[in-house]
């Protein structure tokens, strides 16, 4: 169906009646006259049936996707959920049974019954149970699958004008009206009009090239170069937040680029344009792009900064996002007002505040709000000027461990909180949660997959792995694929399964560390130390709870200084040691290892020095 | 880059540093040259730090996205005058 286009179909339509008609004239010629008309009465419903027992049946064969199941796809904007497939197979095959039986009791009752029967039953029997079982499979869909957003039956009758497309492009604003608002600063209102206006502007007005650096800071400025990138096809390079050599090296790493930025903290040598008051520009219709059109790169950097580009898919980003509002039971009556604490440029910050609101009828924050009394005015501020939407805080342990510690209220006003990017602690969790009454989350993720897992961290150490993705083990490591991922992962974490889709995380492989979302491993940060000149032994240690790494050195014909300028060269600045403490030696056992105990003594020891 | 530094300045600076555990001395800090980013290289977690440290010690809350919130953070000498003009303490 997908291969033939509309026009050829009505010819093929055409040339169907004009052959019936032929075969009417001369094959039924010798037939009595009686038998003829007959027969040409009552054949149309029997191929009718006949064809559509064909168009369903076909779909079930090995390999292609049955009739249903596309159909639903459709409904759910290209992402289907993992339970459904297997269901949709099964109605898609009752479809086909159904026609079947309909076309052999009306040739049945045409060639042995009454025609009395036979119109009975093709134009009351036959539409009425094609009635019955369109609503009734609709109701008990509704009921059995109560956890998906519910679909209204207009919508669904929408689909079944649409062929039964594949590879639909995916809309950038899945569900916003234009006057829907996506975005808020201070209070002011910025309808979905405005973002595609703005956006179509600056996609006219980039200058020539392939990709365009979004260094927005403002979450609505960054949507607009985020939105104008896709429009005009651009790769949308997102840069960790800080650190200029890392955005030296990008800039080397791809050509051709030019920057969005709100600000001027830009590179030096690279054409900066701003994200908004560009001359208008046409607008197309409702922006929409292809699931493998590649729509941004994120960054991971490693313990040297050097940052190492993944790229997403348009598709990944909108089934990402997909599951994600799913699970938070959005649906599209709602108006989610999200308000997020992270760049929108970190992995967690494009799924969870960016590519959120655009799939799913959110507001955003424009701000991003840091300190307590910040984020308590924007979710005040959220919260007033969109009363009985449900208000979500996406945020880091960092941030939620100052809002607690200040104890803001924000009863009554939050949904729900997310955190993300390190480990939260669940007497962390609990205190939020009881300090504001919602419940807080907590995404397992990375910036080479977004999202994996989720859990609620009050209730128990288990994670539960997001729908459609699952484990395999290898090499002893895991590996995760599928659902809204792009490509397989293998996770740098030690994996227990628990049976079903949770499990437990049992601490890093290679003693990964993670700072302000950045991951390195401390054998990696003790081999850059070790190699400074002038160091003799030297280690970086992590203690628990620390938001940092320190470091003791020993050193003893060196400065301070001097170290600290030579690692800084090397190192993300997020990894530099705070403190850096010259000691006389290292805590090393006789086999030459060095112990936590060790290290947390000497600690100690410095410490109270 | 000599450059005149009032007693409360200086004080700010102790407590900076106190609390981000950085590795210079107080004075080295430049009040006119930026806190975060380029200048003295802070970030987003050092933020936090400060503003818990600030509201401990003089007993006021540091908001960042006040419309003038680059103001107030863009350097030791803007903050300073920012928490003399708020102290409660």
């Amino acid at each position: 169906m997908k291969s033939i286009a509309p026009s050829r179909r009505a010819v093929v339509a055409v040339c169907a009646v004009l052959l019936y008609a032929l075969f009417s004239r001369f094959a039924l010629k010798s037939l009595p006259e009686g038998a003829a008309l007959k027969f040409a009465v009552t054949l149309p419903p029997v191929l009718i049936d006949l064809a559509l027992c064909w168009l369903f049946g076909r779909t079930l064969r090995r390999g292609a996707e049955p009739l249903i199941t596309s159909f639903a796809r459709h409904a759910h904007g290209g992402d289907l959920p993992p339970d459904l497939p297997a269901y949709t197979r099964r109605v898609t095959l009752a479809w086909t049974l159904l026609f079947a039986a309909m076309a052999a009791a009306a040739a049945w009752l045409a060639a042995f019954g009454p025609l009395r029967a036979w119109t009975l039953f093709v134009y009351a029997v036959n539409p009425a149970l094609v009635a019955a079982l369109f609503l009734g499979e609709f109701a008990w869909r509704r009921m059995r699958f109560r956890h998906h957003p519910p679909q209204r039956l207009r919508d669904m009758l929408q689909y079944l004008r649409l062929p039964a497309a594949r590879a639909q492009p995916l809309p950038l604003l899945r569900l916003h009206a234009p006057d829907d608002v996506v975005a808020r600063r201070r209070g002011e209102a910025i309808p979905a009009s405005a973002l595609l206006a703005d956006a179509a502007a600056l996609a006219a007005a980039l200058p020539p090239g392939r990709h365009v650096l979004n260094l927005c800071r403002d979450r609505y400025h960054f949507l607009v170069g985020f939105a104008a990138a896709l429009s005009a096809r651009r790769l949308c390079l997102l840069p960790p937040g800080s650190g200029d050599a890392a955005i030296r090296d990008i800039c080397r790493d791809f050509g051709e680029l030019c920057c969005v930025a709100d600000h001027d903290e830009v590179p030096a040598g690279v054409a900066v344009i701003r994200p908004t008051g560009h001359p208008p520009a046409a607008l197309g219709a409702r922006p929409a792009f292809p699931p493998e059109q590649p729509a941004a790169v994120v960054f991971t950097s490693g313990s040297t900064g050097r940052p190492a580009p993944h790229v997403k898919s348009w598709g990944s980003l909108v089934r990402g996002a997909l599951a994600l509002g799913r699970h938070l039971g959005l649906a599209p009556s709602l108006a989610p007002q999200i308000v997020g604490t992270v760049p929108p440029q970190h992995m967690f910050g494009l799924e969870a505040t960016v590519m959120l609101t655009l799939q799913w009828r959110g507001a955003v924050e424009a701000g991003r709000p840091l300190l307590p009394s910040d984020v308590k005015a924007a979710i005040e501020a959220a919260t007033r000027t969109a009363p009985g939407e449900p208000c979500w805080l996406m945020t880091t342990p960092l941030q939620l461990r100052a809002c607690v510690a200040d104890a803001i209220d924000l009863r009554g006003a939050l949904r729900g909180v997310i955190s993300s990017t390190m480990p939260l602690e669940a007497p962390l969790a609990q205190a939020a949660e009881e300090l504001w009454d919602c419940p807080v989350e907590e995404i397992y993720g990375s910036s080479e997959t977004g999202m994996m897992a989720l859990r609620r961290t009050a209730s128990g150490p288990s994670w539960t792995l997001c729908e459609g993705l699952s484990f395999s083990a290898e090499d002893g490591a895991m590996r995760v694929r599928g659902g809204h991922l792009d490509a397989p992962f293998t996770l740098t974490d030690r994996v227990e399964l628990e049976g079903g889709r949770g499990f437990r995380l049992l601490g890093r492989i290679g003693d990964m560390i993670k700072v302000a979302g950045k991951r390195s491993s401390l054998e990696d940060l003790n081999a850059r130390l070790r190699a400074v000149p002038g160091i003799v032994d030297g280690v970086f240690y992590m203690p628990d709870g620390a938001d940092r790494p320190l470091a003791f050195v020993v050193a003893p014909q060196t400065s301070k200084a001097s170290i600290l300028d030579a690692l800084r060269r090397d190192l993300d600045p997020v990894f530099l040691p705070r403190p850096l403490y010259l000691v006389d030696a290292l805590p090393r056992a006789a086999n030459g290892k060095i112990t936590r105990e060790g290290l947390d003594a000497l600690l100690r020891r410095v410490a109270a020095r | 880059m000599q450059m005149q530094t009032t007693a409360f300045e200086s004080e700010l600076a102790e407590l900076i540093v106190q609390a981000l555990n950085l590795e210079i001395r107080p004075d080295e800090i430049d009040p006119e040259a930026p806190l975060f980013g380029e200048g003295l290289g802070l970030d987003s977690i050092d933020l936090l730090e400060i503003a818990l440290a600030v509201s401990k010690k003089y007993g006021f809350k540091l908001r960042s996205d006040d419309a003038d919130n680059a103001r107030i953070f863009a350097s030791l000498r803007a903050l300073t005058a920012h928490i003399e003009k708020h102290r409660t303490k």
